[in-house]
């Protein structure tokens, strides 16, 4: 017995010559917000699909609280799904909807319509119950697929895309209300997206999908910081890189040299590095700092030396395009928060020094 | 954005936009025109049964003014009645019957992937495409050889011979009313969200559930109308029926031509004219169910 709500073992779903999703194993654990991130085509709805049973697996077994359901239909899995399109019934109105899943079974009429409402005032729609599907707007529709889907108490909740078709302020707001849902029901959510930033912003887990395969697994925390390739790092947020030879090898770091500069030290933990090999050293745009004069040297942060190709000022931030001596550029976000601050007077063409924390610059491994 | 694109063009351009003008203006008024003779040779003669179907002469050349006793004089005619039966109760079955296998039909043809599934589309198209003469001709030499085949086996001869009549023409009427009603269906399938079936199911419904209480409910307006046109085209049907019927198995349209061999009645008027507004009644009606579906349906 293990205290997993959702296992996949091994997982394949191969269609014709295509493989969707290639063997993937994942462990997810009860009440946890989990998302799968990647690009379209990437697999992470076909593995959704497979969870809730509407794709026969190829290969492998899916667990829900540790039964394997791979042979069950989609009405046999206590597993309910908040589609993109949100599939409401548009011949019932929203109290039917919600109510569907209480309707097929025995449920007295009482409990029923106790539930149902009992939902509906979880997502603000006690007063919609009578309107139909097309009388509501995108994110009332949104509301009611998800009040269907939590109303019989699934184990796990699955949502795929449930947030792209809205405009961007409702999509917001609604990242805010499914994390606080969520922790309200204590349900497992399964949460598939290609929009970083959303899965960032609710997840406990994410797991980062490429062509049908997982390329990590971690906190957003974890994700975010230490990626474990170039595919990840370029995914997530913004990152520069810079492409390096390793010079030295040492537990969790390393040292490496860009350009024919003065080496510097990076962290690592990517098993395939080793001295002498290539790879590729990134650092995250905020992590960097730029400078006017030459800073002093502390030991603890890495200098080096460039040209402003490129500013963009937004208010908050200035982003600038630094051309390194050594080769290679970074991009820098800069927070404008001093004012008459003499980073923010400078300009394409300008001299600059640009640094970084030892510890924010990550070795990869291709 | 205008000015702009009016930059490149110069006064040559003018005259050729004028006589385009003039050319629009000239194709509105043909257009208009072949409209209005359009439905003129269409529907004229119409109206004109329609109207002499109220005329007060045996003669149907004259108005000699309004009447209603032709149409009483139908309730008399024993031939008539007797028609107006066979024809009701061909459409009723033949309905019925078609609807169900049409509606499956449709189904299995939007839903599987299955082996000779073109082939067996093209099929299905066959009876809406084939001539009429060519179908009825086909299906008479076929049932005059199973019949003969059966009779022979059961030794039946005489009174007790299976012949073509009633039973034929219903046969018929199910097979060519398959194809309409599952066209008809198909169309409404093909608007239809399969995440609708997906979210019945993935709320518990298993197939059965999920038929009667999502799909069924969504394509009933497609059933309804692919039902009226099959009810309507039975009981309009005259080449294949003509053909595959016997005796005691004449519908109104048989009838009807029977009666016209030997003389033009006024009667004739008021059964042609009940027979249209029954006709354009399930028309229009199929037509505004379909058109309700498509109000609700749009999101």
């Amino acid at each position: 017995m293990n205290n997993y709500s959702v296992e996949l073992e091994n997982v394949s779903k191969r269609f014709g010559d295509f493989m969707a999703v290639d063997a993937i194993s994942l462990q997810i654990k009860e009440g946890e917000f989990f998302s799968l991130l990647g690009p379209s085509g990437c697999g992470k709805t076909t593995t959704l699909r497979m969870i809730a049973g509407f794709e026969q697996l190829s290969q492998g077994q899916i667990y829900l609280k540790g039964e394997p359901v791979a042979h069950l239909p989609p009405f046999k899995r206590n597993v309910n799904t908040v589609f993109q399109d949100y599939a409401l019934f548009p011949h019932m109105t929203v109290d039917q909807n919600v109510g569907f899943s209480l309707d097929i079974q025995n449920t007295t009429k009482s409990e029923r319509d106790d539930r149902v409402e009992r939902v509906l005032e979880m997502v603000h729609l006690t007063h919609l119950k009578d309107r139909r599907p097309s009388q509501l707007s995108g994110g009332q529709q949104q509301r009611v697929a998800l009040a269907r889907a939590v109303v019989n108490q699934p184990d796990v909740l699955l949502l795929d895309e449930p947030l792209s078709a809205l405009d961007l302020k409702l999509r917001q707001a609604m990242r805010l209300e499914l994390k606080q849902l969520q922790r309200q029901l204590g349900i497992t959510f399964i949460f598939v997206t290609h929009d970083q930033e959303e899965a960032l912003f609710m997840s406990d887990r994410i797991a980062v999908m490429d062509k049908g395969k997982v390329a990590q697994i971690g906190s957003p925390g974890e994700i975010y910081d230490r990626p474990v390739n170039r595919y990840v790092a370029d995914f997530i947020g913004e990152t520069n890189f810079l492409e390096c030879t390793v010079l030295e090898m040492d537990q969790d770091a390393a040292t490496v040299q860009v350009g024919e500069q003065s080496p510097w030290r990076v962290t690592c933990d990517a098993a395939g590095a080793r001295a002498g090999g290539a790879g590729v050293v990134i650092v995250r745009p905020e992590k960097i700092d730029i400078h006017v004069r030459m800073p002093a040297e502390t030991g603890q942060r890495i200098i080096a030396a460039g040209v402003i190709r490129d500013k963009v000022w937004i208010g908050t931030d200035t982003h600038f395009t630094v051309a390194l001596e050594q080769g290679g550029q970074v991009r820098v976000r800069h927070q404008n928060m001093v004012m008459g601050d003499p980073v923010i007077g400078l300009n394409t063409g300008d001299r600059v020094q640009v640094s970084w924390q030892w510890e924010a610059a990550r070795l990869l491994i291709d | 954005m205008t000015a702009a694109r009016r930059t490149p063009s110069t006064d040559a351009d003018v005259p050729i936009q004028r006589s385009d003008a003039r050319f629009l203006r000239w194709g509105k008024r043909t257009l208009g025109l072949n409209a209005v003779l359009a439905l003129f040779f269409l529907y004229a003669p119409i109206l004109v049964l329609v109207i002499f179907s109220f005329n007060d002469s045996k003669l149907a050349a004259r108005w000699e003014g309004f009447t209603l006793r032709w149409y009483g004089s139908l309730l008399q005619n024993e031939s008539i009645l007797h028609a107006t039966r066979n024809s009701l109760v061909v459409a009723l079955i033949s309905t019925a019957l078609a609807t169900v296998f049409g509606t499956m039909t449709a189904l299995a043809m939007e839903r599987f992937r299955f082996r000779g599934r073109r082939v067996y589309d093209g099929l299905l198209y066959l009876p809406i495409i084939n001539p009429e003469i060519v179908t009825g001709v086909s299906l008479l030499a076929f049932f005059s050889l199973t019949l003969s085949a059966l009779n022979q086996a059961f030794n039946l001869s005489g009174d007790s011979a299976l012949r073509t009549g009633l039973v034929t023409v219903t046969l018929t009427h199910i097979a060519f009313n398959i194809a309409f009603v599952a066209v008809v269906v198909r169309t409404t399938l093909k608007n239809f969200r399969r995440s609708l079936e997906e979210a019945a199911q993935d709320l518990g419904a298993n197939e059965w559930v999920t038929f009667r209480r999502v799909t069924l409910p969504l394509i009933a307006p497609g059933i309804l109308a692919g039902a009226l046109l099959a009810f309507t085209l039975s009981l309009d049907n005259f080449v294949i029926t003509f053909f595959v019927t016997g005796p005691g198995g004449a519908t109104l349209p048989i009838e009807v031509f029977g009666l016209i061999r030997r003389a033009i009645s006024p009667e004739i008027n008021a059964v042609s004219t009940i027979m249209l507004t029954i006709s354009v009644a399930l028309i229009v009606g199929s037509q505004v169910i379909m058109r309700r579906r498509g109000v609700m349906s749009d999101e």
